[in-house]
């Protein structure tokens, strides 16, 4: 909080957070500790970030935020081998920093946060920083073989080989699955051939580590898409600047043109540009602003604002790469504006509601089945190949590629095993037991899904005509007629199972509960069922 | 013929035929003498005096003949009797006189009298009927004694629930948006302008399907156009500038949010429309007292030629006062990767204080414009399981889709 506070020259105070779309979570000691709405504003999961929208929206400093950066001549060679593996780096000196263990913490966090959360597991971000003393430049980032290059890793006493780092280093086997398949692995190491590191996944323990009471820094970034790897640069550039730190301009040299040229200095402070018409922010926003309100505003936000005739020309900091759209930018004006300022509208037009006839129909089977004296019950949709074999089906299943657990590995294509699975549950509650369900089921081997309706009635002694009652009676109810037709069914006693016909299509199936179904489910009474397509039903029903 | 019941006679008569219609069946294979006759048909009297009377059976000598075929017999008549139907008066009038019905009233008396003048349980039909109860005593019940539980069949308290915002939200002029629950990308995200390595689409974001793995096909209509907002940018967009991937597009997941309905509507959607779904959705979450399996999203969207932030300031305070019942709400800015702006509803509610209420914004022209949508589009979605676990009396989610049968029975009915 201290440090918060100092680098945004003013007083915290929760209210602030909305700004910068955080949440507090809990303030203890000195800490403060924020959870961030916004997943695509990484350059505001930082104290320097939070502390840059409070100078802003405060007037502490409006506009773009500074950012300088020395134009050096220190350069990143980059081999024309790491193309097809990792191909961008972007790095850049930081010299007057205090290196402390506070500040080593905050700067892990960063790191952290940036290349877990926004590069999704170092995939598209990985970060390392570096004592500057140590090393020589020009750096050399290239590709090599697995067993080409040794060094020892941080958390390390041994010398291992890039293979070995990702088999037996604990951080090597975490991000293996980044290298798989690959021939080659990055390296980057300095002018006199000694590594620094070995991205995406660990530094050296010589040149790759960083301790208290350093003041020279190097930090890098490597991906595969430039534009991400330049972002995090200016992120994490900018950080170190609002911390006091003197910035000097690295150059990855690439051996080809890429998207950015051929020679491509870190941190990249040009802004992007962005212009829209004075009039979209009262179409978007509904409210009519004064032209220097409007820049006003967007100042607060740390953007640079033009408004020139009807055009509003806007720069964008070099540390925002989320604004894809005026709309981005109009959405800052109304954040520093005040959501709660704006003054509410009704709508105007008239619409009927109404609810889709599968739901009104849905809605019918349901009251009926209530009026028969069931009770509704509702179960997961998510099921197990468990609850398929314990009614003594052989099936294919509907099955998931990424279960968290066998429980719900499977899109139920019946719900009658759910409500075998619900009886289980409830077997020492008051008998007799009746319930019933409508619900989504999957079909097999189609990725669409149907209602259905199943029941089940359990006691001491039921018998077949306690659950063919109810068929009828909702049939009737239903005005669709019906046969039962004998059947042989693994799920039901052998001569008391049916399919249930409506003019010539099966539409379920009625019988009693397999006494080997009952011990699968450990059940005690015996049960009769049924289970009818009820998306069917309403074709046939009146 | 309702009042009459058979008399022994009656009841004979029905079982064995009547004895005119025996006497004539007798007569049909030919004349028979009075003697023989009388031998085989018992009540030969009466037989005789009905067979005569109908003009069936004439008598020459000692001789008995057969002059014409029985019809319209009383059997049928008696027939209906037994079964409490009304019958005509011309042939009650006979089946009295022949003494075959008698009025109900007689036998109800005959068995009313049996309790004149005694203590009884429970008040009779034929105490009722005959006016006796004036002659009975009725025992007093203890009526204070606990009664005995029995539970209705009814809904279970969370449909119940969902289906009482189904009815506020039709009220409100929402229309129903259902859909499918195995879901492509394409329309769970891709057309929601979540970017392909957007970290909800990965394993640990989205439940996929192991077989099918694709859907078979999409409306490439849509496709190409959502594919260049992502890849370049429409209407002023830069997009987010990476290749979209056609066949990711068509990876088929569940279902995991709302939103989903929302963008299959977006093609037909009508201007002006409102839109409303109750979406059963699945994410990859360790079960818990906060997550299950698959959960509800109530969301929807509205459409008009003109809306703009101040409009989706209404809507959301329409909403807060009607499942929330309050005036009293913050809007805080928020974040989806679909509007822009975002905003996050939080009102005041008089039991639990502030509470996140929902999530709306303004779409996106990135999700709007591909789907072929010119006007602007709020959507909002709705987190309101908390006031009606409030309301129920519940204060684990995981109760609120509760299979256990002795707690869902003895809810109250709240909704």
């Amino acid at each position: 909080m201290k440090n918060l506070e100092k680098l945004a020259k003013r007083k915290f105070s929760e209210h602030d957070l909305e700004y910068a779309k955080a949440e507090l979570e809990g303030i203890s000691g000195d800490v403060v500790k924020l959870k961030s709405a916004d997943t695509n504003r990484p350059d505001l999961w930082s104290e320097e970030g939070i502390a840059r929208v409070m100078r802003g929206i405060h007037g502490v400093s409006g506009g773009i935020p500074k950012l300088l950066a020395k134009k050096g001549t220190k350069k990143i060679m980059v081999a024309s081998h790491v193309a097809s593996v990792r191909p961008f780096i972007s790095g850049f000196v930081a010299d007057n920093v205090h290196v402390t263990d506070e500040m080593l913490r905050g700067m892990i966090a960063m790191q952290e946060n940036l290349s877990e959360n926004f590069g999704r597991k170092r995939q598209q971000i990985a970060i390392g920083i570096y004592s500057r003393r140590k090393m020589k430049f020009p750096l050399k980032y290239d590709a090599v073989e697995p067993d080409a290059v040794k060094f020892v890793p941080l958390e390390s006493d041994e010398e291992m080989s890039l293979r070995q780092i990702l088999q037996k280093h604990p951080t090597g086997k975490k991000y293996a699955g980044l290298l798989r398949g690959m021939s080659h692995y990055p390296i980057l190491s300095d002018a006199k051939g000694e590594v620094l590191s070995f991205p995406p996944v660990i530094n050296s323990s010589t040149l790759g580590k960083v301790e208290p009471g350093e003041a020279s820094l190097f930090v890098e970034v490597t991906g595969p898409d430039q534009r991400q790897v330049m972002l995090a640069a200016n992120i994490l550039a900018q950080a170190f600047f609002d911390n006091g730190a003197k910035l000097e301009a690295v150059t990855s040299v690439y051996p080809n043109k890429t998207p950015m040229g051929k020679d491509v200095a870190a941190p990249d402070t040009t802004p992007q540009k962005i212009s829209f018409q004075f009039g979209d922010i009262e179409q978007l926003l509904g409210i009519k602003l004064a032209k220097e309100d409007a820049i006003s505003l967007l100042e607060r936000m740390q953007y640079n604002a033009k408004i020139t005739g009807t055009k509003v020309a806007v720069e964008v900091p070099c540390y925002r790469g989320d604004i894809m759209h005026p709309v981005d930018v109009i959405e800052d004006i109304a954040i520093a504006y005040g959501y709660n300022k704006f003054e509410q509208l009704e709508l105007e037009s008239f619409t009927a509601g109404a609810l889709d006839r599968t739901t009104v129909f849905t809605e019918k089977l349901r009251r009926i089945m209530a009026g028969l004296g069931l009770q509704e019950v509702i179960s997961p949709i998510l099921t197990s190949r468990q609850a398929s074999e314990n009614m003594n089906m052989k099936e294919e299943m509907l099955e998931l590629e990424n279960p968290m657990t066998e429980t719900y590995s499977a899109v139920r294509t019946s719900i009658l095993p759910l409500l075998m699975q619900c009886l289980s549950r409830n077997k020492n509650v008051e008998y007799p037991q009746k319930v019933f369900e409508a619900g989504e089921c999957g079909i097999m081997l189609m990725a669409k899904d149907i209602i259905k309706l199943a029941a089940c009635i359990t006691d001491s002694s039921v018998s077949f005509e306690h659950i063919s009652s109810i068929l009828d009676a909702l049939m009737r109810s239903l005005g669709v007629e019906y046969k039962i037709r004998q059947v042989h069914d693994p799920r039901f006693i052998e001569g008391r199972a049916g399919v249930i016909m409506v003019g010539g299509d099966k539409l379920g199936v009625i019988g009693e509960l397999h006494p080997q179904v009952l011990n699968n489910w450990g059940l005690e009474n015996p049960v009769v069922a049924f289970e009818l397509n009820a998306s069917r039903l309403m074709e046939k029903a009146k | 013929m309702g009042g009459y019941v058979l008399t022994d006679e009656g009841r004979k008569y029905l079982k064995d035929g009547l004895p005119e219609v025996r006497l004539a069946e007798l007569l049909s294979s030919g004349p028979k003498s009075m003697e023989d006759a009388k031998k085989k048909i018992d009540s030969f009297s009466v037989a005789l005096l009905w067979a005569k009377k109908n003009g069936w059976v004439a008598i020459e000598g000692s001789q008995l003949r057969l002059i014409s075929q029985p019809k319209d017999t009383l059997h049928e008549k008696l027939a209906a009797a037994s079964e409490g139907k009304e019958t005509d008066k011309e042939s009650l009038s006979v089946l009295l006189s022949r003494r075959l019905v008698a009025e109900h009233r007689m036998t109800l008396e005959k068995q009313a009298q049996k309790h004149v003048g005694k203590e009884v349980t429970s008040l009779s039909k034929e105490l009722i009927a005959t006016g006796r109860w004036k002659d009975v005593k009725l025992k007093p019940y203890n009526i204070e004694a606990a009664a005995k539980t029995i539970y209705p069949g009814k809904k279970h308290h969370y449909t119940a629930f969902l289906d009482w915002v189904k009815g506020r939200l039709t009220a409100l002029g929402f229309e129903e948006m259902l859909g499918p629950i195995m879901e492509t990308e394409f329309w769970n995200m891709d057309a929601l302008y979540m970017p392909q390595f957007h970290s909800a689409r990965d394993i640990h974001g989205v439940y996929q399907l192991k077989d099918p793995k694709f859907a078979d096909k999409l409306e490439d209509r849509w496709l190409e156009p959502v594919k260049a907002a992502h890849e370049s940018g429409v209407a002023g967009s830069r997009g987010w500038g990476y290749k979209f991937d056609a066949d990711q597009a068509h990876r088929l997941v569940l279902r995991s949010q709302g939103t989903a309905l929302s963008a299959r509507q977006l093609p037909s959607a009508k201007v002006p429309g409102r839109y409303f779904s109750i979406a059963r959705c699945f994410r990859p979450d360790v079960v818990d007292a906060s997550h299950l399996p698959d959960f509800f999203q109530i969301e929807g969207i509205i459409l008009d030629k003109t809306l703009t932030f101040r409009h989706l300031v209404g809507v959301l305070r329409m909403f807060a006062k009607e499942f929330a019942g309050t005036d009293r709400i913050k809007l805080v800015p928020s974040y989806f990767p679909f509007t822009e702006p975002s905003v996050e509803l939080v009102a005041y509610h008089k039991e639990l204080g502030w509470l996140e209420l929902g999530g709306a914004g303004v779409f996106r022209p990135e999700v709007t414009k591909p789907l072929g949508v010119n006007v602007p589009v709020i959507a909002w979605g709705l987190g309101i399981d908390r006031i009606a676990m409030l309301k129920m009396g519940i204060n684990d989610i995981r109760e609120m889709f509760s299979q256990n049968l002795d707690f869902i029975r003895k809810r109250e009915v709240v909704y």
